[in-house]
């Protein structure tokens, strides 16, 4: 009889910890879902900030182009009233990214408008934006798909269904405002040519050692980081020399 | 029986001699391929590794119970700074009866510098193990690509940064060109490795690094720029 409590016992903790286990990385994953939704968010106001410019900007030289840039206006005000889920959201971007294509196929016509600085610093930034959405959309559904994954998956939808830790939505756009028509790609091949080793092994320029971008130093390499490499399992060795 | 033991001592000895003088003819014809390659490519050649290449941070050179760095060869490759050289490890272990053994593994690699600070992000084909480690530990990080996830196992420091760098089109190219080499980034480096290889096959590792280089997302070099 006491060893079936005893037993029973240890179910229970097991039991009991795993759901706490389970409960907490479900938390943290839909906070991390929330931060990454956050970056998106921001990048989206980023690029609507852009647009009035690069509107006032193209009229200057195509000014009856009307409806290609009223398009843009109208796309833009629909994309920043969208407050609602990813899907929602992503519904609207659609248009916005349409228009703002046909606004750069427009722009093809005018050299002078093409030349000009102004211009030229809007579509950069709005270049970078675009990455910079690009790569926050990627992160963002990476951990939406680990979340979803686990509240379909057992046991882990026994704690899912219990605290209403529901499926989250992709942010999906049809649409890249990249491509032929739209944003010029940069070809990034060989654009580091100042690129240099630096100071000595293991540091940045500077003597620094490698910082993450926060600042914090890059902790060193442990055997468990190691990747596992192709070629592990060589062939018969001759003996190298005996360094370490 | 005692008769015979002299004959076999000389046959050990002969063959241990043979091996001896085989593993001496294949390495100076190591060091002649590497000396003609770096004259060729216009680069510099050192038999020993003059930089301390062992203290940059990279994983791979934590591997192990013991390590090394040989046939270093140091310039500029298509107008890129680039450092190949051959790395190699070994693990010690010991058996029941306490006798000690070496197993030791080789490697190629490149070296690059990147205007860039990056999280520790290796990027390596799939195996069996990666994939079991994987589910033991859900280190891998996984991306849109489906067909990418089954044939390369990533992990990073910073899941972010790892999207950030790992994007479509880098997916596409190492799908179609990545190939036995595995990759790491880490602060201002790139190292691109692989099981060793002869001295004329380097170039096109070489080219591989490049194009590897050539690759990385402009955005990394925006969100991420090189300390200092």
């Amino acid at each position: 009889m006491e060893v079936v409590l005893i037993v029973i016992v240890i179910l229970a903790v097991v039991v009991v910890g795993g759901g706490i286990v389970s409960y907490n990385r479900f938390v943290t994953q839909r906070n991390l879902i929330r931060d990454a939704w956050a970056n998106i968010d921001t990048e989206l106001r980023r690029r609507y900030d852009l647009i009035p410019n690069l509107v006032e900007t193209v009229r200057g030289y195509a000014s009856h182009e009307r409806e290609v840039l009223e398009n843009v206006t109208r796309a833009r005000a629909m994309a920043t009233s969208a407050t609602g889920s990813p899907a929602e959201q992503a519904a609207a971007e659609g248009p916005l990214v349409a228009a703002l294509r046909q606004l750069f196929a427009v722009v093809e016509n005018y050299p002078d408008l093409k030349a000009n600085q102004n211009f030229l610093a809007l579509q950069t930034e709005l270049t970078n934006t675009e990455d910079r959405l690009q790569t926050a959309r990627r992160f963002y559904n990476a951990n939406v798909r680990d979340y979803n994954r686990r509240v379909q998956a057992f046991p882990s939808n026994v704690v899912a269904n219990v605290f209403n830790f529901h499926e989250e939505q992709f942010f999906e756009v049809d649409e890249a405002l990249r491509g032929d028509a739209g944003v010029p790609r940069v070809d990034f091949t060989g654009a580091t040519p100042g690129v240099s080793f630096g100071g000595p092994a293991g540091t940045a320029p500077g003597g620094e050692p490698p910082t993450t971008p926060s600042g914090a130093s890059v902790p060193p390499a442990t055997p468990s980081d190691a990747p596992p490499m192709p070629g592990d399992e060589g062939p018969p060795p001759p003996p190298p020399p005996a360094r370490t | 029986m005692n008769d015979g033991l002299p004959f076999l001592v000389i046959v050990f000895a002969l063959i241990a001699a043979g091996v001896a003088y085989w593993q001496w003819q294949a390495r100076k014809r190591r060091i002649a391929g590497f000396m003609g390659l770096a004259q060729r490519l216009g680069l510099r050649y050192s038999q020993e590794d003059p930089f301390g290449l062992l203290a940059e941070p990279v994983a791979l050179f934590r591997r192990g119970d013991g390590r090394g760095i040989e046939h270093v060869m140091d310039g500029s490759y298509r107008d890129t700074p680039i450092r190949a050289f051959d790395y190699w490890f070994y693990d010690e272990s010991t058996d029941s009866q306490g006798r000690r053994s070496r197993s030791y593994s080789y490697f190629s690699c490149v070296l690059m510098p990147i205007e860039a600070s990056c999280y520790r992000t290796s990027i390596a084909p799939e195996s069996v193990f990666s994939r079991l480690a994987d589910a033991l530990t859900f280190r891998d990080i996984e991306f849109e690509s489906e067909a990418f996830n089954r044939a390369w196992n990533v992990t990073s420091d910073e899941p972010r940064f790892a999207h950030t760098f790992v994007d479509a089109r880098m997916c596409e190219w190492l799908l179609a060109n990545g190939g036995p080499h595995a990759f790491e980034v880490v602060g201002d480096r790139i190292l691109v490795a692989r099981r060793r290889i002869a001295p004329e096959a380097y170039p096109a590792m070489l080219d591989t690094a490049i194009a590897f280089r050539g690759q990385v997302p402009t955005v990394v070099f925006d969100l991420y720029p090189r300390a200092g």
